[in-house]
Parts: C-alpha cells; sequence; structure tokens
C-alpha cells in the first residue's frame, strides 16, 4: 500500500469513527449554552468592574463608619467559579483568586479575563490565566524560574547571574531580540524589573517548545518560555523571597498586535505575593 | 466581534434567529468531519473541544462567516490554527477538563495502521501537518487547501510534497509515483 492509500485509508477510518461518535445535536446545545454563558459572564464582568469602580470612588470620597479609612468594601464573586474546583486554586471573591505555589500568589482577574474557567497551575510552580476576549493571550507566573541558554538545551545560563536585575538586562541583551527595554517597577511590595522587545526578524530561534521554535528564555518545572515568530511577551521579573527568581510572562501569540500585552498589563499589575 | 444581529430588540431577534437556523444547519453538516480533522492534527483528548470551540468562534461572528464565498474554510483555519497552537489549545483543554473527567468514555482508537499515520502527521512541522490533512480528510485539491490556509497554492505543493515524503519514508512506503 502506498503512502498515498494508506492516507486515504486513514482518513476514511477517522472520519467514519467521528460520524459515529459525535452526537451533533448534543454538541450544538451546548455550543448554544456555551455561547450564552459567556455573553452573560462578559455582562456580568462589566457590572462588577463598575461596582469596583464605584465602590472605590465613593470609599475614597466619601468615607463612612462602614468603611473605615474609606477603603473599598470586598465585593462579592460575580458568577459560579468553576476555577474554584481547580486543584490549588482558592477563590477569594470579587474576581480574586490564590494559587498554591511555593510562595502563594493572589491573582486578580481583569474583565478581560476568562475567569470563570482560567486560572489554573502548571506543575508545581506556575499559575496561568487566559485572555476571553481575544485568542491567544494570557498569564503565566513561574516561580523558581531559570534562565536557559539560547541554544536547545534549556539548561541554566550562568551568564544570566543570579538577581532578578541581572536576569532582566540579560533577557534584554538576548541576541534574538530587538526594541529592548528594561523598566523597573514593583509587583506589590516587591521590586521587579520589566522587560519588552520583540523578536529580531531573521533572528536564529535554536529550541523546541511543544510545536514551536522558539528563542528559549525561561523554564521551571512545569512550564517554559520563549519568543517565536507567532509568539511574544513581556517579561516581569523578580526576587521571590521563598520562591527564588519568579517570572511573570505576559504572552500572545499575535505579535503584531501590541495592544493585546498592553491590556493584559492589569493582570501583572494585580499580582500579589504573600510573602512571609 | 459584535453586531447589531446581537442587539436586543426584537427586530434584531428575528434576524437572529434565522442567522442562528443557518448556522444549526452547517453546524450539523460539518461537525463530525471537523472533529475528526481536530483529532487527525492535535491528538489530543481535548480535540472535541477544539473543534467545539472553532465553531463557537464561527457562531459569535456568524454574519462575517457566513457571507464569505467558502465559510467552512474560515472553520476548518481556525479549527487547524487551535489544534497546532499549544496555547490555545492548552486552554480550551482547561475548560474542557472537568467535562472530559466526567462525561466522556475513552475513545476507542484508531486500528494501528492507522493511528500510526496519523501520528506521523503530528510530527510533521506545523504547516505541512495541516496541508497533509487537509488533504486527506476533506479530499481538498492544492486551490482549496490554499483558500484554506490563506497561502500561495505554489506553497501548498511544496508542504504537500514534503510532508507526503517524509512520511513515506518514516511509516516505509512508497511515496507518490512509486507506487
Amino acid at each position: 500500500m502506498s503512502i498515498e492509500e494508506l492516507g486515504r485509508s486513514a482518513a476514511d477510518a477517522a472520519l467514519r469513527k467521528a460520524t459515529q461518535e459525535v452526537d451533533p445535536t448534543m454538541m450544538l446545545q451546548r455550543l448554544h449554552r456555551t455561547s450564552a454563558a459567556r455573553t452573560v459572564l462578559t455582562a456580568a464582568a462589566v457590572v462588577v468592574a463598575l461596582v469596583v469602580a464605584v465602590v472605590v470612588v465613593h470609599g475614597v470620597a466619601w468615607p463612612t463608619s462602614e468603611q473605615p479609612g474609606g477603603r473599598p468594601s470586598t465585593v462579592p464573586s460575580s458568577v459560579g467559579t468553576p476555577a474554584c474546583a481547580y486543584p490549588g486554586i482558592t477563590c477569594l471573591g470579587g474576581g480574586r483568586f490564590r494559587a498554591a505555589l511555593p510562595v502563594p500568589v493572589t491573582l486578580t482577574a481583569p474583565a478581560d479575563f476568562d475567569a470563570a474557567g482560567s486560572w489554573h497551575l502548571i506543575g508545581t510552580r506556575s499559575a496561568e490565566g487566559y485572555r476571553s476576549d481575544v485568542d491567544g493571550a494570557g498569564v503565566t507566573v513561574m516561580e523558581g524560574a531559570v534562565p536557559v541558554r539560547n541554544d536547545s538545551s534549556w539548561t541554566r545560563d550562568p551568564a544570566a547571574g543570579s538577581t532578578a536585575a541581572s536576569v532582566a538586562q540579560w533577557l534584554a541583551d538576548r541576541p534574538f531580540l530587538q526594541n529592548a527595554s528594561v523598566v523597573k517597577t514593583r509587583v506589590g511590595l516587591l521590586e521587579a524589573w520589566r522587560v519588552t522587545a520583540s523578536l529580531r526578524p531573521g533572528a536564529p530561534l535554536t529550541a523546541s517548545k511543544d510545536q514551536f521554535t522558539v528563542g528559549p528564555t525561561f523554564k521551571n518545572d512545569g512550564s517554559t518560555a520563549g519568543f517565536a515568530t507567532n509568539l511574544t511577551g513581556d517579561y516581569t521579573v523578580l526576587d521571590v523571597p521563598g520562591a527564588g527568581l519568579t517570572v511573570i510572562w505576559s504572552w500572545t501569540t499575535q505579535p503584531g498586535d501590541r495592544s493585546i500585552l498592553d491590556a493584559s498589563q492589569d493582570a501583572v499589575d494585580g499580582l500579589a505575593f504573600t510573602t512571609g | 466581534m459584535t453586531s447589531a444581529l446581537e442587539g436586543p430588540n426584537g427586530v434584531d431577534a428575528v434576524v437572529e434567529l434565522r442567522v442562528a437556523e443557518d448556522f444549526d444547519v452547517f453546524y450539523r453538516r460539518e461537525m463530525p468531519a471537523l472533529v475528526a480533522f481536530a483529532r487527525s492534527l492535535s491528538g489530543s483528548a481535548a480535540a472535541d473541544d477544539i473543534a467545539q470551540d472553532a465553531m463557537l468562534a464561527a457562531y459569535r461572528r456568524w454574519d462575517a462567516v457566513s457571507s464569505l464565498d467558502v465559510p467552512v474554510a474560515w472553520v476548518r483555519r481556525a479549527c487547524a490554527n487551535r489544534a497546532v497552537s499549544t496555547f490555545r489549545r492548552r486552554a480550551v483543554e482547561v475548560r474542557g477538563l472537568r467535562r472530559l473527567v466526567l462525561q466522556r468514555e475513552p475513545a476507542e482508537p484508531l486500528p494501528d495502521e492507522h493511528e500510526e499515520f496519523w501520528t506521523q502527521v503530528r510530527r510533521l512541522p506545523r504547516r505541512q501537518a495541516q496541508v497533509v490533512a487537509l488533504h486527506y480528510l476533506y479530499d481538498l485539491g492544492v486551490a482549496e487547501i490554499a483558500l484554506t490556509l490563506g497561502c500561495a497554492e505554489g506553497t501548498v505543493k511544496s508542504h504537500l510534497f514534503r510532508g507526503r515524503t517524509t512520511l513515506a519514508a518514516r511509516l516505509d512506503r512508497a511515496s507518490e509515483g512509486e507506487s
């Protein structure tokens, strides 16, 4: 049997199997339910955002005895959140989640993040959530991150140094990047360095990440990160006591649209590590 | 992308009902093959959810998709991108995880020879795998594949040739013209 005949035969078998197993009526009903739920979820997220805005404004402008010091009151969770059922994720209400990483991190889901089915752990040292308004965008928190060599080995690059500041500069200097900048910032109370850059056209990409060919940047026990022609991101690097080098990777598979990463910054800014 | 079709007033609701009905017909006709396509490319237990996610994307912009000359090409491309994009696939898999655990019976595997064929297709470079899967599963020609993936016909020919040659070598089969 030639490869052509085998391909045809394999295709026939796959189509026959799918036709037997797929129940279009049931799946169509599920699609309509999902679509309706997402519409409700989006509306609920907008309502919650408005409520938070109102509470914050009132809290600052008109402190009352019910809100000592003018702080906003706690806003209850807007929807039943399946994320609460994911191992290692605790729902705190108000669109806030705590991920049980070695140093627990509190995540606040902005309106454009998929709060209902998104934040989850990858391995034991990473948590990840996805945007709901665009395809292929999200934020990954990597504790115990290892800066890796620019080859296919995914092994530590000693040239990166051992502090967040040195690692941020090392990242900005990666040969496959261009237009890199390093800006000092804060994540909660911790000093951090945010690196923005883009892939240099034609740069050799040396590592394999799933089905991508990437310029490798970081890894830990559950995640790898890098730049590819269809993958870019902003990196916020910090030293978290108890967790070591930590990278907050805001990524998108649409490198041509900078506005996606700009919009994801709210999720990065909403992170807080529970250090001792 | 939203449109007036999603508005709350009565006129829009009537229009939405008509469009939704067209989508349902489209869905019932195309979904089984789309699932087979997603399975062939992703090899993932969540392939059905990948196909469903592509259909959902089409549904949410159905006014635009249905006006295309070949709406199914749009859905196939959306599915192809989701099936080979680790990040999109992971998002879908996370959403589908609980449903998989709670509801789905383990899928029966294909016969070994066919399973091995699709395993080797998935080992091909991303674009080659998409081209090969579209060619065999949908019996599409070069021009139709080029339209589906939004690339030049010459590119499709090249990917198809390389893909088949690689598959033939890995599966120890004669490639086109040798049989």
